[in-house]
């Protein structure tokens, strides 16, 4: 029932103390399970089919098996439909092209508005200079209000059932 | 829209224009920037220093010349009558159109909206969706109990969710806006700055839980053992099943839109503490 291939030590240490103890828990289960003469032989079988999907059990390669393809057909899927108008320049060359265009996509933009801060700058000063105080704060008003509101609907949050 | 602002052909202003919902047009000589929100600009004349146009366009026209930089965000720029980047604007000139690559991808969310689909366009989408994708597998990977427990929060919950996420979008706006009008340029830009990197890390954060709790409905009642069993497979279910619709015209952007906020909200339910707690001794003094 319990046959993970759990890693201790991945991820934050309270995320994998709770997995931690829930392979523990499972562990104790088991061998409850196996110490109860009473209950039918298959009942481990059965209770692993019944039971919902546990968290420790995304350490498990299986689980990963179908996520890994969806990755893979929407990596597939994004060059191919940028390579197949390119398909003359050869393989290489078009995939090559399309590393390129994909990293100038997620680069230049970053670029961009790192250049483009002085000039924002200045026109946020001439902004700030141009408002008058009033507005100042009625904008901190305005903010404040909405935090507030966002606070109480979050204090008010919806009730979980006792159990 | 108030009244135009017009700088005429024989008029020297000092110092800067700032213009906050009005037409912009310059056919004197301006000494600083000139600066409009949510106005168009237009430079027949001269401006010493840069021109920044924000949820709006900019058109320089003729002898027209900007000294400094050519900044426009949410429109585009023009150059006619003779006009050119290289001839009229001494630094340099940035519009969305270098981020649009990314960001409209990533707001639009819709190319196919576009009658002239750009298979780049449609090409770096699904690249996006596959990065969403990646995000989701390193945090559910990382702290699966806490994504799994937000995914378990989402069900008959999500009207509200996208309320206190979209009013959660709104605060970030509203006090980014009072910081950039009370603090220096540089402060109240870093204040932005982290109170939209906050918001994008939210929005990762609940929307790989939302897509979670959407791939569970889809493949929840595969069995063990199943190719789509688990909550990986219902991760990658539920970002198709949000993500490929945002290449389909109007519906997309609505879809991918309230993913988000519900995302946003799943994400400050979390670090509020997760649902009140009900003791059964209170629910039993309720039913008593």
């Amino acid at each position: 029932m319990t046959g993970n291939d759990d890693h201790p030590g991945f991820g934050s240490q309270p995320e994998a103390l709770h997995l931690a103890q829930d392979r523990r828990l499972e562990l104790f289960l088991d061998e409850m399970v196996a110490s109860s003469p009473s209950l039918p032989h298959d009942f481990t079988a059965r209770v692993m089919k019944a039971r919902p999907f546990a968290p420790w059990e995304v350490r498990q390669a299986g689980s990963w098996r179908a996520p890994a393809a969806i990755a893979a057909a929407l990596f597939v899927s994004s060059a191919g439909i940028f390579l197949a108008p390119l398909g003359d320049l050869g393989p290489a060359t078009a995939l090559a092209v399309w590393g390129n265009v994909v990293g100038a996509a997620v680069a230049r933009p970053v670029a961009a508005a790192f250049s483009a801060a002085p000039a924002l700058a200045s026109a946020v000063e001439a902004i700030r200079q141009a408002l008058s105080p009033v507005g100042g704060l009625a904008l901190g008003g305005a903010a404040a209000a909405a935090a507030g509101v966002t606070a109480a609907v979050l204090r008010r949050r919806p009730a979980r059932a006792p159990r | 829209m108030g009244e135009p602002l017009v700088v005429g052909p024989e008029a020297r202003r000092p110092g800067d224009v700032v213009a906050l919902g009005r037409d912009v047009t310059v056919a004197g000589f301006v000494a600083g920037s000139v600066v409009s929100t949510g106005g168009p600009v237009v430079i027949s004349g001269h401006v010493g220093r840069h021109v920044v146009v924000l949820g709006s366009g900019a058109t320089v026209r003729g002898g027209g010349r900007v000294d400094g930089d050519l900044l426009v965000l949410g429109g585009t720029v023009a150059f006619e009558a003779g006009s050119s980047p290289a001839t009229s604007v001494g630094g340099r000139v940035r519009s969305i159109e270098a981020l649009e690559a990314a960001f409209l991808a990533e707001i639009r969310t819709s190319p196919v909206r576009d009658a002239r689909v750009s298979p780049l366009l449609v090409s770096f989408r699904l690249f996006l969706l596959l990065g969403w994708l990646l995000v989701g597998f390193v945090l559910l990977r990382l702290f699966p109990r806490r994504l799994l427990e937000g995914a378990g929060r989402l069900p008959g919950r999500g009207v509200l969710l996208g309320a206190v996420g979209a009013l959660a979008v709104l605060t970030g706006l509203l006090l980014s806006a009072f910081f950039l009008a009370v603090l220096p340029a540089s402060g109240g830009l870093a204040v932005t700055a982290l109170v939209a990197a906050s918001l994008v890390v939210m929005k990762a954060w609940g929307l790989s839980a939302v897509f979670v709790a959407v791939g569970r409905r889809l493949v929840g009642r595969v069995a063990r053992g199943g190719i789509l069993y688990g909550d990986p497979a219902a991760l990658s279910a539920g970002l198709l099943a949000l993500g490929l619709p945002s290449l389909v015209p109007v519906v997309g952007p609505v879809v991918w839109g309230v993913a988000s906020l519900v995302g946003i909200g799943l994400s400050l339910l979390g670090a509020a503490g997760g649902e009140r707690r009900v003791s059964a001794e209170a629910g039993f003094r309720a039913t008593a």
